[in-house]
C-alpha cells in the first residue's frame, strides 16, 4: 500500500488545470460563434457538416479537455499518485487534444477527409496517452477511492467511441466497409455520450454533492449500479449492431428511463441538502439535471433528435461541468497560495477566501447569460429562422463572459502570488 | 466493535452538522447565535484535531513509516483550517456577511476533501495497522459528549 501519494508537494502546479480550463472555454466560444455565423445551416439537420463539427468541439473541445485537465487534478486523491511527469504529461496532453480538435472540426466544415484523419490522430492520441498516465498512476497506487471503479469504467467508454471513430475515419477512403453509417455513428454516439460523458460526468457530480452541499452520499453500490447498467445497456445494444440482432438493440431505449431516475434522484439529493444555500454552482447543476430530464422526456417524445441533442449537448455536457469549475478554481486559487504561504514559512498573513478569485456576482451573469441562451437554442430547434443567430450570438456572450471570469481568476491569482512573493 | 473509521467518521458528521447550523445563522444575519455555533464548531473541530494529534497519529507513525506523508498532510491541512476558523471568528466581528460567507465557503471544501482522504486512507491505514486503538478514541469522544 503506497499512500505516501497524500502529500502536499503532489497537487499538481496550478497552471495546469488552469490551462485545461481556458482552452476548454476558447472550445465553447467557438460553438457560439459557428452557431452564429452557419445559423440556418446548423439546426436544419444533425447529420450537416456544421452539427457534426459543434458536436466535436462540445465533445472533444470542451468536454475532453475539462475531464483529463480535472481527472489529472483529481489522480492524488482518488487513487492517492498522481500521473508520471506530471507537467510535461499534460502539456503533451494538452497540445495534442488542442490541435487534433481543431483540424478534426476543421475537417468536417470543409468535408476535408486529410484534415479529418490528422485530427483524429492527434485527439485518439492525446487520449490514449491520457489513459496509459492514469493506468500508470493507479498500478503505482496500492489503494483506490471506492469512487474509482465508475471512474474507471467511465473512462473505458471512451475506448470503443475512439475506436469505432478511427473505424469511420478508415473507412472515408475505402480501406473498411462502413456499410450503413447512421446505424455506426448511432453506436459511436452512444458510447461517447452516455458511456463515457454520462458516466464520468454523472461520477464527478456523485462525488462532489456531499462535499459541496453536505447532501447523503450515494452508497458505492448504488454509484456503480449506474454506471454497470449504462454500460450493459450499451454493450447489448452494440452486440445488437454487430449481429444484426434487432431485439437487442432496444436496448438503448432504456437510457432514457434510466436518466429520469438519475434526475430524479440527484433532484432528491439536492433538495434533502443539509447545507441550505443556493450558490452558482448549485444554479449550475441544477439546471443541468433539468436539462437531463429534459432530454430524457424529448428522446422518449422522438420527434425532435436536435431538440435531445440541444439539450444533451449544451444543456447537460457544458453546463454542469461549468459549476463545478466555478467551485474548483477558485478553491486551487486558495488552495495553492496557502501552500506557497506554508513554504513560505509565514502562516499568520491573511489570505483572502476562495471567493476573492470569481465572485459570485460575476458567475451568476455568466448563469443568466448561459441559460437564457441555451433556452433560445432549445427555440432554434423549432424555429431556426427567429431563433438560430440570436442564440449563437448570446452564447457567443456568455462564452466569453466564462473566459473573462476564468482570465479574471488567473490575474488575482498571480496578483496574490505576487504580493506574497514580494512580503518575503 | 466501532472501528477508527466508523468513530471518526461519525465525529465529522457531528462537525458537519454544526457547520450546517453556523453557516445558517450568518446567511441570516443572527449575528450573536452565529458567534455562539462558530464557538460549538469550532471546539469541536479542535476536540477532534487533538484526539487526532495526539491519539491516533503518534500510534500510527510508531506502527509504520508509510504514515508518515500522510500525517503530514493532515497536520498541514489541520493548520489551514484552524487559520480559515479564525479569519471567519473575526469576519464575524466585522458582522460582514460577504465576508463571512467566503471563508465559510473555503473552510467548508477544505474540510471536506481533507475528511475525504482520512476516511478512504489513513482511517482504513489505522484500523490495518493498530485497530486497539479504536477504544482509546471512542472513549475519548464518549468523555467530551
Amino acid at each position: 500500500m503506497k499512500t505516501t501519494g497524500l502529500s502536499l508537494e503532489q497537487a499538481p502546479p496550478i497552471t495546469i488545470p488552469f490551462k485545461f480550463f481556458l482552452t476548454a472555454s476558447l472550445f465553447v466560444l467557438a460553438v457560439g460563434l459557428v452557431l452564429a455565423v452557419g445559423a440556418d445551416k446548423v439546426f436544419l439537420t444533425r447529420w450537416s457538416p456544421l452539427a457534426l463539427g459543434i458536436t466535436h468541439l462540445v465533445t472533444l473541445g470542451f468536454l475532453a479537455q475539462v475531464m483529463t485537465g480535472a481527472m489529472i487534478q483529481l489522480l492524488p486523491v482518488l487513487a492517492g499518485s498522481p500521473i508520471p511527469a506530471v507537467v510535461t504529461t499534460s502539456r503533451i496532453i494538452h497540445l495534442m487534444l488542442l490541435g487534433g480538435t481543431l483540424l478534426l472540426v476543421l475537417g468536417f466544415f470543409h468535408g476535408d477527409p486529410p484534415l479529418i484523419k490528422t485530427g483524429a490522430t492527434l485527439s485518439v492520441g492525446a487520449i490514449a496517452l491520457f489513459l496509459a498516465a492514469v493506468t500508470v498512476s493507479l498500478i503505482r497506487s496500492g489503494r483506490l477511492h471506492d469512487n474509482a471503479v465508475s471512474f474507471g469504467m467511465g473512462w473505458l467508454a471512451i475506448i470503443p467511441t475512439l475506436a469505432i471513430g478511427i473505424y469511420m475515419v478508415l473507412g472515408l477512403d475505402g480501406r473498411v466497409a462502413i456499410g450503413d453509417v447512421s446505424r455506426l455513428v448511432a453506436v459511436h454516439l452512444s458510447w461517447g455520450l452516455l458511456g463515457w460523458v454520462g458516466t464520468v460526468l454523472f461520477s464527478t457530480v456523485f462525488q462532489l454533492l456531499p462535499i459541496f452541499y453536505i447532501t447523503e452520499e450515494l452508497s458505492p453500490g448504488s454509484r456503480d449500479l449506474y454506471v454497470a447498467l449504462v454500460m450493459l445497456l450499451l454493450l447489448l445494444y452494440s452486440l445488437g449492431y454487430l449481429l444484426n440482432i434487432e431485439i437487442l438493440e432496444i436496448s438503448l431505449a432504456v437510457i432514457p428511463g434510466v436518466f429520469l431516475f438519475l434526475s430524479y434522484r440527484l433532484f432528491r439529493s439536492i433538495r434533502s441538502r443539509r447545507r441550505k444555500i443556493v450558490d452558482v454552482t448549485l444554479l449550475f447543476l441544477w439546471s443541468g439535471l433539468a436539462f437531463l430530464l429534459s432530454a430524457a422526456l424529448a428522446w422518449i417524445h422522438g420527434e425532435n433528435e436536435l431538440l435531445v441533442a440541444v439539450f444533451l449537448l449544451a444543456g447537460v455536457c457544458i453546463t454542469m461541468p461549468i459549476g463545478i469549475i466555478y467551485k474548483v478554481i477558485p478553491f486551487l486559487c486558495w488552495f495553492h497560495l496557502q501552500g506557497l504561504q506554508v513554504k513560505q514559512g509565514r502562516r499568520s498573513s491573511r489570505l483572502p477566501s476562495m471567493k476573492h478569485y470569481i465572485s459570485d456576482r460575476d458567475a451568476r451573469r455568466h448563469y443568466i447569460l448561459h441559460m437564457t441562451a441555451i433556452l433560445l437554442m432549445a427555440a432554434a430547434t423549432l424555429m431556426p429562422a427567429l431563433f438560430a443567430r440570436l442564440s449563437g450570438l448570446l452564447f457567443s456572450l456568455a462564452s466569453l463572459y466564462f473566459l473573462r471570469n476564468l482570465l479574471f481568476a488567473l490575474l488575482r491569482y498571480r496578483a496574490q502570488q505576487n504580493a506574497l512573493t514580494v512580503e518575503q | 466493535m466501532k472501528t477508527i473509521n466508523d468513530s471518526m467518521a461519525q465525529e465529522h458528521r457531528r462537525c458537519d452538522e454544526l457547520f450546517v447550523e453556523m453557516e445558517q445563522a450568518i446567511m441570516q444575519h443572527r449575528w450573536s447565535e452565529a458567534e455562539r455555533l462558530c464557538r460549538d464548531f469550532t471546539v469541536a473541530m479542535e476536540h477532534h484535531f487533538k484526539i487526532e494529534e495526539e491519539l491516533l497519529f503518534p500510534v500510527l507513525l510508531k506502527a509504520t513509516a508509510e504514515a508518515r506523508g500522510p500525517v503530514n498532510v493532515m497536520l498541514a491541512e489541520h493548520a489551514q483550517m484552524r487559520q480559515l476558523m479564525s479569519q471567519l471568528v473575526d469576519s464575524l466581528d466585522n458582522m460582514s456577511r460577504t465576508l463571512s460567507a467566503g471563508y465559510v465557503e473555503t473552510l467548508l471544501v477544505t474540510m471536506q476533501q481533507h475528511n475525504m482522504k482520512e476516511e478512504s486512507i489513513l482511517y482504513p491505514m489505522a484500523d490495518e495497522t493498530v485497530p486497539a486503538v479504536g477504544d482509546a478514541i471512542a472513549k475519548a469522544y464518549s468523555e467530551s459528549v
